[in-house]
């Protein structure tokens, strides 16, 4: 009983641990060019689908960067 | 106005003075920088002949060390096993990265339409080559016939995860032939430091 009792608590710490050493991370780029105009965007995602986004474009000018919802006009 | 203290800031110790002028030096800077005045303009005096040797003794031990690192790793006993590591290694980082998708689409004309249906051509010639096998690589071109135009959108998506970089780094470590390698260190014996030569013979 004390066994499976301790068993299921480790294991209920490790889960976590092992759900952000297993969860890939990664990056996805985009961009799109057309005359007079070009954007793109980076999107860093690490347990949240978006972790950091950063959008960029040129034909308007200047660029965006989200951090897990927060905005900013960079 | 302020009148030049008769300190020893404007002069500079011997270069050849040794370690007991090295205070001396130091507080003249102090006294140079709170004065702000022209002393400070003159350059600092050319590193002393025993510094310079020793800066030299200092990179040829280095230069031993690596000589002594990479005659082990490719001694004959341990450079198949070496090559074996480095290549298993690449292997490894080659696969840590995974390429989730890359998509590419070109809308492309060069003014000639002779030379955009070449162009496109080629392309079709080598995308069942190239892309038959691989699914998550899409590259598209659609010629423009009407005049110079370049149109392109795309998107490239690589993952990783910590358990991947782990299992690698673990690889990289277990994998390395340590046995061997301290073998083969031991026998080629340790690098020594040889006696400082003195400032006198340095000079001749």
């Amino acid at each position: 009983m004390i066994a499976t009792t301790l068993l299921l608590f480790v294991a209920a710490a490790l889960l976590p641990v092992a759900i952000v050493i297993f969860t890939p991370f990664g990056c996805t780029a985009d961009f799109a060019r057309s005359p007079g105009r070009g954007s793109g965007s980076v999107v860093l995602h690490w347990l949240s689908p978006r972790l950091v986004r950063f959008t960029v474009d040129v034909g308007q000018g200047g660029g965006t960067l989200f951090i897990l919802g927060w905005s900013r006009r960079i | 106005m302020r009148e030049p203290e008769p300190s020893t800031a404007g002069a500079h110790p011997p270069a050849a003075a040794g370690r007991t002028a090295a205070p001396e030096k130091k507080a003249s800077d102090k006294l140079d920088l709170s004065d702000g005045s022209d002393e400070s303009d003159k350059s600092d005096p050319p590193a002393s002949p025993s510094a310079r040797v020793s800066r030299l003794h200092r990179w040829m031990f280095v230069f031993r060390k690596v000589k002594k690192i990479l005659a082990i790793l490719f001694d004959p006993r341990l450079s198949g096993r070496t090559i074996r590591w480095l290549r298993r290694d690449l292997n490894l980082l080659l696969h840590l990265v995974r390429i989730h998708h890359i998509r590419l689409t070109v809308t492309a004309g060069v003014g000639d339409p002779a030379e955009t249906g070449m162009l496109y051509g080629w392309y079709i010639a080598l995308r069942d080559v190239v892309l038959s096998r691989r699914p998550h690589i899409t590259i598209r071109f659609d010629p423009y016939f009407g005049g110079t135009m370049l149109e392109a959108e795309g998107s490239i998506g690589v993952t990783c995860s910590i358990a991947r970089l782990l299992l690698a780094g673990s690889v990289v470590l277990i994998g390395f032939p340590w046995l061997t390698f301290l073998s083969a260190w031991r026998r080629l014996g340790k690098v020594r430091r040889e006696p400082m030569p003195t400032a006198g013979e340095a000079v001749t």
